[in-house]
């Protein structure tokens, strides 16, 4: 085909494309709009020419008030009133009421996110004498003093925010998902079909707002139960639980995550044993929760009464088949993940050349509480002290992480992303959590009966063994051939994990 | 700090008494759940001080909250436990 030199890619999109197509797509429940009232002057407001003075399209109090009665009868709720006209919200059949005509949906070729162009959905009026204009409508009826019906055109951002894409930074770190699976032997597992189809993951944590990362790559997210009255269930103000929920799906894509949200409008996680409690009733196959507390170590005593209980608590999700994930802590001591049977997430670090070492982040120790129990169980990803900044991941845009994680801190540069463009770089043992969640979450759905102590073997017995530096100054355990209480037996593999599961 | 609008805490107790405990929690305002080993409570900052008779303005838990005479036989313990918190 010749294609004329003048033409640039726009003008060839219209020789190719129509302008306009026609579709069956649904029309929404609730269409918004707005009623233009009679004008005192001589021409209509949407006819009008000379757009310089407004008061000769006022209606009169007395019209308006009568366009206001119309629209309530029809079943039309009006939402703001003007002097000129009422914006109202109501269902397709409440306009075609007040006009008599139909509501249709129409495609055109318009430029849209980015500057490119595609279809978008318009609606219109349609029937007999109806306006050709798209979108207008006139009332069925002369006695109302309305001079027509217009509804909402699309309005179209320009650009896609914030980026489904991390943004380029200098500062040597890891991409979700590419880096983050490749680096636990997810990759491979992906290859051989292995998603974590349909394995329900429930995230304890700060909240889950709904990045255009997560839709891009149509991960299954379903909606986020707050446990907190006056917390809104699609907000998450510190941005820990969003970011830190990509590592979920960097190693298992198929899953299905319920986030639940434990923190208060400040970001304090007050409702985190409501919240885990919730959660467990649920009854997810995988429960990852990437915070705890902090206490002396070695501690001074037994545990705590409420320690006891709320062990307790966590043991029986455990023994009701739930593959229950803690963070270690980062250097942190805390009773969650030293309960029998929990996947306690520790850190292994790998450098630029693909060295493999301890996170001197992470906690790692012997349970003065638990016989039998060393922390952690195995591990994850996790950067270095001061501030562990490694993984690139999604955030509510100018969330506290996105801001603080920016700055320079503790002699560590910003991390070379803006305050607000919704990436921050962070890790600490709260990645390696939904990291082993998302492994556990690949066994599972190549093996749907594995119960946890299953699990747990897997990934513990095919750690890859990491004989290099040292857990978190506080412990200072050193890492070396084998088992060792800085790592553990090591960093996940989930290849490695998975062969064994099916005896490959 | 105490957050004003929500509290947990942690009530260990006789298993026969929750009935008896959840009321007279229910009684004050404040919500339970049993767990497995005891009850989890929660409500706001003002029902717990009415009903622990307590001032928790300027409280740092872990904070073990007096057990009123009624419940003393059957509750053992009534603790705030620490907020946790995120691991970044």
């Amino acid at each position: 085909m010749s294609v004329p030199s003048e033409m640039g890619p726009g003008q060839l999109d219209e020789v190719w494309l129509p302008r306009e197509v026609e579709t069956s797509h649904q029309i929404p429940d609730r269409l918004y709009g707005y009623v233009s009232v009679n004008s005192r002057g001589r021409y209509s407001a949407l006819e009008a020419e000379d757009l310089t003075d407004a008061q000769p399209f006022h209606g009169t109090q007395k019209d308006r008030r009568a366009a206001r009665r119309a629209v309530e009868s029809a079943g039309l709720t009006p939402t703001a009133d003007s002097r000129l006209g009422i914006a109202v919200v109501g269902p397709p059949g409440a306009y075609e009421e007040l006009t008599g005509g139909e509501v249709v949906t129409r495609e055109l070729l318009c430029y849209a996110e980015a500057g490119r162009r595609r279809y978008v959905t318009h609606l219109d009026i349609v029937g007999d004498g109806q306006p050709t204009t798209l979108g207008i409508g006139k009332v069925a009826s002369p006695s109302i003093p309305a001079e027509g019906v217009v509804l909402e055109r699309p309005r179209l951002l320009q650009g896609i925010f914030p980026s489904p894409l991390p943004p380029p930074v200098s500062k040597f770190h890891l991409r979700v998902p590419d880096d983050v699976a490749l680096l636990l032997g997810a990759a491979a597992v992906h290859r051989r079909g292995h998603h974590g189809d349909g394995v329900v993951v429930a995230m304890v944590d700060s909240g889950q707002y709904a990045h255009p990362f997560f839709i891009a790559h149509g991960y299954d997210v379903r909606p986020t139960v707050t446990l907190l009255p006056d917390t809104d269930p699609s907000e998450d103000p510190v941005g820990h639980g969003t970011g830190e929920s990509a590592n979920i799906f960097a190693v298992a894509p198929g899953i299905t995550l319920r986030p639940y949200r434990a923190a208060n409008n400040q970001g304090d996680l007050v409702a985190a044993i409501a919240a885990f409690l919730r959660a467990k009733d649920d009854r997810p196959q995988v429960l990852t929760n990437s915070w705890g507390g902090d206490g002396p170590y070695p501690p001074p005593g037994p545990m705590d009464e409420w320690e006891r209980v709320w062990a307790l608590e966590i043991r029986d999700a455990v023994e009701q088949g739930i593959v229950v994930v803690f963070s270690a802590g980062n250097g942190s001591f805390t009773v969650e993940p030293q309960v029998p049977g929990v996947l306690a997430a520790g850190g292994a670090y790998v450098d630029p050349e693909l060295r493999l070492m301890a996170s001197n982040y992470a906690s790692g120790y012997d349970s003065p509480w638990f016989g039998g129990v060393t922390v952690p169980t195995v591990c994850g990803l996790v950067g270095l002290l001061p501030r562990a900044q490694y993984g690139l991941y999604p955030v509510p845009p100018s969330c506290a992480i996105d801001q603080e994680e920016a700055r320079a801190e503790r002699g560590d540069p910003p991390d070379g992303t803006r305050e607000d463009d919704g990436w921050a770089m962070f890790s600490g043992t709260s990645a390696a959590a939904p990291q082993l969640a998302g492994v556990a979450a690949l066994l599972l759905g190549a093996q749907n009966a594995l119960t946890p102590d299953a699990v747990v073997q897997a990934v513990t017995s095919t750690a890859v063994d990491v004989r290099a530096g040292r857990c978190h100054p506080r412990f200072d355990n050193l890492a070396g051939p084998g088992i060792d209480l800085a790592t553990g037996p090591g960093l996940v593999n989930a290849r490695r994990a998975l062969d064994s599961v099916l005896g490959s | 700090m105490i957050d004003p609008s929500y509290i947990e805490a942690i009530c260990t107790l006789e298993k026969e008494a929750m009935p008896q405990v959840q009321r007279w929690l229910a009684d004050r305002g404040l919500r339970s759940v049993p767990m497995r080993a005891g009850l989890l409570v929660t409500g706001d900052r003002a029902a717990f001080e009415t009903a622990f008779n307590v001032d928790l303005r300027q409280a740092q838990p872990p904070v073990r909250l007096e057990v009123p005479s009624e419940l003393r036989e059957v509750v053992s313990a009534m603790e705030i436990p620490p907020v946790r918190r995120i691991m970044p």
